[in-house]
């Protein structure tokens, strides 16, 4: 009996490792976090900003991608470090803002939108219980709302100006 | 009592893998698809000259001007210049009609659009597309044979370049520079042969100003692309060039650009090789009466490099602290303002709009006033209750641009002139001269106000066909939001429902499975009780 149960325990441990997908191309991915993940459309988010208090667009793209064009009012957070930059209270100080709470609305974009729903996933699983997608990304953004955009011109051009901080003669 | 047992068992099973059984049979007979036929014709011309042009002594000479070389030509090719002349890569312009207006003459050389507006008075510039040489303004003469450009189709050394800013003529030894030098009249005349993809591209791929800026599917990539891109120019697979399809017969090019023509004559179709049923696929095949092949077989354009998709011409002419004009670039590396033409959005492996399309266009033409906004630059005709209409894919490159308030027209505008001070916009951020100046030189009444106004332009997509593999899926399109939620002029399975047949669907159902369990239910007991 003994001996039964562990063969069953063993067999079932194996079934619930079968049931986690592996080896899948970054287009399944992108479809299967389709499935949990809600979108917006760009109509939708202007809706959302122009009606709602609390909320934070963030836009999960690199940061050279995003000082060549945002959706305004949007932060920067690169996917690479989300997971981190999210729940970290000196990195909202940092761009002037308060922390999220789990409750909030975040509304994710990236260029055409699969890093946003990939991004999204994950801060579901994080807790985030209200977490939306651009439809699109920037590029539909742009394409609907082309006078509504905006650009690091300081960023493009180098960055602010670097301070010398004495020391020496 | 152990026969009865075996019977009621048998009972069950029969009525469980039944169902079964012809549940798994009706999914896979649905799913069968058949292996597509095989193209039976052959993809590429060889394209090998008859003769050997370097052996000829006419084309042995020092010549001193590409005229020259075109008499050298036509010496032998004798009557090849009427065909040409009779082309609209000459005459650029040709008489269509329009359904519901008549007979009237389109082409570039009156039509406007939303990139740069047009090309008459631009010429210097636009001109460089002509097949012609120095079409720097009015003056050109159409009917001098000799003004005919054969190297600029033919040269097979890629070595033959029209200079920039000369109205359609190479460099000469006063206008050569660092760009562009004098070409070996010699070498590429006696090294010429039917075009390749190269002397199609060097106009075709750069219209609008710039590589794909507007085409979406016709652009550099094209030249050494793998089968990702386009599958019949893959150099990975044909290879083959764009006159392989392009066929030509006395000079007259099948397949002409659907957006600027109005007729649906003289076109190119997949059908030609491919028959109307490729597919081996009773289900696939039916698509062909109302589905262009190109609606799932091209699932995306600007497969390589991005294509322009919103041009704001209202914000150029912002100049820096000293005057001059600047640029800015999006994450891509494509600009996204310039003084000299305002600013754009750009975007790669862009998703069709679709619409129904049977081949004939209107066009707003430079006699028409507008009448909504955004003004169409043209019009697709066809729906679904048309049967020469089919769901095609399109680009639909949008914009905002410079028109007439009190004459409500669009204006032509003089953008280029070799010198600041001429009035051209792109080196006097004028508007109001390079409006007048514009309209002028097309014979078309200006009223010196001005303002901008938003107009799209329809771009119907034939190029960058993708593998099999990388084909449209049923449900892209026969689901709630799919690709084809803009069409709604016919029921389109897997799309369109209607709540009371959805229900009365589902509670018939519901009623048939209470009927299974209860009969099922029933009949367990009476096998109790008969016991």
């Amino acid at each position: 009996m003994k001996k039964l149960l562990i063969y069953t325990a063993c067999l079932m441990a194996m079934i619930s490792c079968q049931t986690r997908p592996t080896n899948l191309t970054v287009d399944m991915m992108v479809d299967l976090a389709n499935e949990v993940v809600t979108t917006v459309t760009p109509a939708e988010l202007m809706n959302i900003m122009e009606t709602e208090e609390i909320f934070n667009v963030i836009d999960v793209r690199q940061n050279n991608e995003h000082y060549y064009g945002f959706i305004p009012g949007s932060v920067n957070i690169p996917r690479g470090s989300i997971e981190f930059n999210i729940a970290t209270e000196t990195f909202w100080e940092t761009e002037g803002l308060y922390m999220p709470e789990k409750k909030e609305t975040l509304i994710l974009y990236c260029k055409k939108g699969k890093r946003s729903t990939l991004t999204a996933e994950t801060l579901m699983s994080m807790g985030y219980k209200k977490v939306l997608v651009l439809e699109g990304g920037w590029k539909n953004w742009e394409m609907t709302y082309p006078d509504y955009c905006d650009k690091n011109l300081e960023m493009l051009a180098g960055g602010p100006a670097k301070h010398d901080d004495g020391g020496g003669c | 009592m152990k026969n009865q047992f075996s019977k009621s068992v048998v009972a069950i099973l029969v009525s469980l893998l039944l169902p079964i059984a012809v549940l798994f049979i009706t999914v896979k007979v649905a799913a069968y698809r058949g292996d597509p036929d095989q193209v039976d014709v052959k993809l590429k011309s060889e394209h090998i000259p008859s003769v050997d042009h370097s052996q000829f002594e006419i084309l042995q000479q020092d010549f001193e001007h590409p005229r020259d070389v075109t008499a050298a030509c036509l010496s032998c090719h004798t009557g090849r210049d009427e065909e040409v002349m009779a082309t609209a890569h000459w005459k650029w312009e040709r008489e269509e009609e329009i359904p519901g207006r008549g007979m009237v003459s389109v082409g570039k050389k009156n039509l406007l659009n939303n990139f740069c507006t047009g090309a008459n008075g631009n010429n210097g510039s636009c001109m460089r597309c002509h097949i012609g040489l120095g079409w720097k303004d009015k003056s050109f003469d159409f009917a001098d044979n000799l003004n005919i450009d054969c190297l600029v189709c033919h040269d097979q050394t890629d070595t033959y370049f029209k200079q920039k800013g000369q109205g359609g003529m190479p460099a000469t030894t006063e206008t050569a520079n660092a760009a562009y030098q004098v070409p070996d009249y010699p070498y590429v005349a006696q090294n010429v042969g039917l075009p390749k993809k190269n002397n199609c591209g060097i106009c075709h791929f750069y219209g609008g100003g710039g590589n794909n800026v507007k085409h979406g599917d016709l652009e550099e990539a094209l030249l050494t692309c793998s089968k990702d891109v386009d599958v019949h120019m893959a150099m990975d697979g044909p290879d083959m060039a764009c006159i392989d399809c392009h066929t030509t017969e006395r000079h007259n090019i099948m397949g002409k650009l659907y957006s600027v023509s109005s007729a649906n004559t003289n076109r190119i179709h997949c059908e030609q090789c491919h028959t109307t049923t490729p597919h081996n696929d009773k289900v696939l095949d039916n698509h062909f009466e109302k589905v262009a092949c190109q609606t799932c077989h091209i699932p995306e354009y600007a497969k390589a490099n991005a294509t322009k998709m919103y041009w704001d011409w209202s914000s150029a002419g912002q100049t820096d602290e000293s005057g001059h004009g600047y640029s800015e670039d999006d994450a891509d590396g494509n600009h996204n303002y310039l003084s000299i033409k305002g600013n754009f959005v750009w975007d790669d492996h862009v998703k069709p709009e679709y619409y129904w399309f049977n081949g004939t266009v209107d066009h707003y033409l430079s006699t028409d006033t507008i009448s909504e906004a955004p003004v169409k630059i043209n019009s697709l005709f066809g729906e679904y209750r048309d049967s020469t209409a089919k769901i095609w894919p399109v680009k639909v490159h949008r914009g905002k641009q410079i028109y007439d308030v009190d004459n409500n027209t669009l204006i032509s505008l003089k953008l280029w002139a070799p010198e600041v001070g001429q009035g051209a916009f792109w080196k006097d951020f004028d508007w109001d001269t390079a409006a007048r100046l514009g309209m002028e030189y097309n014979d078309r009444p200006y009223s010196g106000n001005y303002d901008f106004i938003a107009s799209e332009v329809y771009w119907p997509i034939n190029h960058m066909v993708s593998p099999k593999e990388q084909t449209l899926t049923c449900i892209e399109c026969h689901q709630r939001d799919g690709r084809l939620t803009g069409l709604n002029d016919f029921y389109l399975p897997g799309r369109d429902y209607n709540k009371s047949v959805d229900y009365a669907g589902f509670g018939l159902i519901f009623l048939t499975l209470i009927g299974i369990v209860a009969h099922f239910l029933g009949r367990i007991v009476a096998f109790f009780k008969n016991r």
